[in-house]
């Protein structure tokens, strides 16, 4: 059994916050989600470029599914699932996580499906296109398409 | 007996809300994408924060680490090469003092299951998930200003204490600390307290000149 040591020491953000001056945090939530609102077209851009590049990578991934090449799609996605909410497309993100999902379950079972990463990437596309233009249960519809197709490739009856 | 505080202050009015000052505070961002580290950068620089400094890899966050005194890193979990568990770990066990105690947050998309168990074992303070809102974040902040959680350290873990709650040892074993109390309580080993000694510390004092 290895000994344990126990440290104290001084919390230095702690220190830093408590001098005088600074702001509520209703102020400082105000003030982020104001500076974030003045880049949201970039991000909505950073979506969009994003997308190119997944489908770009996707003919790629159809004849050459590496292990590398998909870790490159699990990076895009998982990029996409933090700009899309700034962007105002949380769908968009939700969709990204599940791609995410499904190449973590490729990985976990050394297995791979082309229909599964196809369907993502249509689901992608169809939720970018309609924006916030599609309702609430036509989006849960195609997410929850879109999560039926990652537990079957988790639990391999595909 | 102990005076009771005047009936005003049993219904204490909201008064000022807390502030806190982020102005001068050493924040180092770390995040591969541009677009994400902007994202961070806007979020800092909204709470306060006048200039965060900023790494898209973790070799030019152990760079920073190595020359700049810091009050909190927020890490992407997923960088190029060495990624952010692994900043973190090596973080900890770096003995660049006193930035290998700063408050370390991970943010992280998603996480691999492979990486699970490293993300618990990288002596993070918090692993917050994307998407990244301001009111998150800041309560991350805050709550990570306000802990006063010991740093432990082992073979296998160094970083804060990951028992949020004193809860003791798991059942059966004896715990490997020094001031880890058995389960069972023991026959008491003092003369019990009486009422005035209770009330004494339970009631608020007026303060006597």
């Amino acid at each position: 059994m290895s000994a344990v040591k126990r440290i104290r020491v001084p919390n230095r953000l702690a220190a830093v916050v408590r001098k005088p001056g600074g702001k509520t945090i209703a102020d400082a939530v105000a003030g982020a989600e104001a500076n974030l609102e003045a880049i949201r077209d970039d991000c909505v851009a950073a979506v969009d470029a994003i997308l190119a590049a997944m489908t770009e990578l996707a003919t790629v991934l159809k004849a050459m599914p590496t292990a590398e090449n998909q870790a490159k799609l699990y990076d895009l996605a998982d990029e996409m699932i933090g700009v899309a909410a700034i962007a105002n497309l949380p769908a968009v993100g939700t969709a990204a996580f599940s791609v995410c999902e499904l190449i973590d379950a490729f990985t976990e079972r050394q297995a791979w499906n082309w229909d599964a990463v196809a369907v993502h990437l249509n689901g992608l596309k169809l939720l970018r296109a309609m924006g916030d233009q599609i309702n609430e249960a036509a989006r849960e519809q195609v997410l929850d398409g879109l999560r039926a197709v990652v537990r079957r490739v988790g639990s391999a009856e595909t | 007996m102990t005076d009771m505080a005047p009936a005003a202050a049993a219904t204490p009015s909201p008064g000022p809300k807390p502030r806190y000052n982020l102005e001068n505070a050493n924040v180092l961002l770390v995040e591969p994408n541009q677009h994400g580290l902007e994202i961070l950068a806007q979020i800092f620089s909204g709470f306060g924060v006048r200039n965060p400094l900023r790494a898209a890899n973790a070799e030019e966050a152990m760079a920073i680490v190595k020359k700049t005194e810091l009050d909190l890193i927020v890490c992407e979990a997923q960088l190029e090469g060495t990624d952010g568990y692994d900043f973190v770990h090596w973080l900890r066990r770096s003995k660049v003092e006193p930035n290998n105690y700063t408050a370390a947050i991970i943010i992280s998309g998603h996480t691999q299951m492979s990486k699970v168990q490293k993300a618990r074992d990288c002596g993070a303070n918090f692993i917050v998930a994307k998407p990244l809102t301001p009111k998150v974040m800041i309560d991350r902040v805050i709550w990570v200003a306000r802990e006063n959680r010991a740093f432990i350290e082992c073979d296998t873990y160094l970083g804060p204490d990951r028992r949020f709650h004193s809860v003791g040892p798991p059942p059966n074993t004896e715990g490997r600390r020094a001031d880890d109390l058995p389960l069972e309580v023991g026959d008491a080993v003092e003369p019990n307290m009486s009422q005035d000694d209770i009330d004494a510390m339970l009631q608020p004092k007026r303060k006597t000149k």
